[in-house]
């Protein structure tokens, strides 16, 4: 059963110097609170795993925090490049970063089969570009057709960690909207947390509600706005013009770790 | 924004207008943001507004007013 705890405990207590971590949340429901709470308490030498790393995970790589970034799609959605990503691949600053990129198809199967406690998944996929030879993916023979397809290995994070819009106070989690792979992620892992807007007595069903029980997830934490300048649909608007802004003040270095001092190391957690 | 009479389409302009066209008469479509999504608003708009619009985040049947940053703004959920 889910422990109901505060997020600064959460975190303290569920990710580890050098995990594999996976921060899901498919340009929605991003879990930005939980992410700067692992940078306020220096978590370091993480494998950051994500399906679009979006700003968080430049934030995360431009601080140091990432040794191995395994992702699809690195970019700001809409915007343009990420700054502190593009710096850490290029030149190495803060720290080099070692890479395994995927595509969000593959990724997402990965996933499923992690979370299926399956070896690998079987997909369409990767042919005719060169990530078929990068990405550690393997040609493979369906048995019953002989159609040539491709094996992803199964991705089983040690912590997966999502933001919901709702639990209720035994620790179950409804998110709705547009749902990304934060079921496959919290189900591959093997610990995880949940950030939520808001804690209520009875989970009310949603069209297209995403359900997570209590028994799958290892923590939730109440973090109000968790997700902004992400969004969390029904509850906060995502803040377009925050990830333009982004994109003009990250290309410095010296703006960007007086920004992340602070907005960042100097909040204080929510309680 | 004032637009003069004899102002001239700009590329990107006729491109999208193309596009919008050329929706007319298909059921769905993916779609991409920047001037793909504007050509589907405006194909929904003027040509068929039972268009259904299918974005990488996974919405399917999005009916955005708005031209959307992401494939994952609320617009499309």
């Amino acid at each position: 059963m889910a422990e109901i705890a505060d997020l600064r405990d959460a975190v303290a207590g569920l990710v580890h110097d050098g995990d594999s971590v996976a921060l899901e949340g498919f340009t929605h429901l991003i879990p930005f609170a939980a992410g700067h709470e692992l940078l306020r308490q220096r978590k370091g030498e993480l494998e950051l795993i994500r399906m679009t790393p979006d700003l968080l995970y430049d934030q995360m790589i431009g601080m140091g925090a990432a040794r191995k970034l395994v992702f699809s799609y690195g970019g700001n959605p809409g915007v343009g490049s990420l700054h502190r990503f593009r710096d850490a691949v290029e030149r190495g600053w803060p720290r080099p970063i070692e890479l395994a990129e995927h595509s969000h198809a593959g990724m997402a199967n990965r996933y499923v089969a992690g979370a299926a406690r399956l070896p690998f998944a079987v997909m369409r996929g990767y042919v005719g570009t060169d990530l078929m030879a990068r990405a550690g993916v393997a040609p493979i023979i369906c048995p019953f057709t002989g159609e040539p397809l491709v094996a992803v290995p199964a991705l089983n994070p040690d912590v997966a960690i999502i933001h919901a819009q709702e639990a209720d106070r035994a620790g179950n989690v409804q998110l709705w909207g547009i749902p990304g792979v934060q079921k496959e992620a919290v189900l591959a892992a093997a610990r995880s947390l949940v950030t939520v807007e808001r804690i209520v007595d009875e989970l009310e069903p949603r069209p297209g509600g995403v359900v997570l029980p209590s028994w799958v997830i290892d923590v939730v934490a109440r973090a109000p706005g968790g997700s902004r300048p992400s969004y969390s649909l029904g509850v906060t608007d995502r803040d377009n013009d925050f990830y333009k802004f982004w994109d003009g003040m990250s290309r410095d270095r010296d703006a960007f770790l007086a920004w992340m001092t602070e907005h960042v190391l100097a909040e204080v957690a929510h309680r | 924004m004032s637009v003069a009479s004899d102002t001239k389409a700009t590329a990107g302009e006729v491109q999208t207008v193309v596009a919008a066209r050329r929706l007319r008469d298909k059921q769905t479509v993916f779609i991409g943001v920047g001037r793909p999504s504007t050509a589907a608003i405006l194909a929904r708009m003027v040509h068929n507004p039972e268009l259904v619009l299918v974005y990488e985040s996974g919405t399917i049947g999005a009916k955005p007013v708005h031209v959307p940053l992401s494939i994952g703004d609320g617009e499309l959920a």
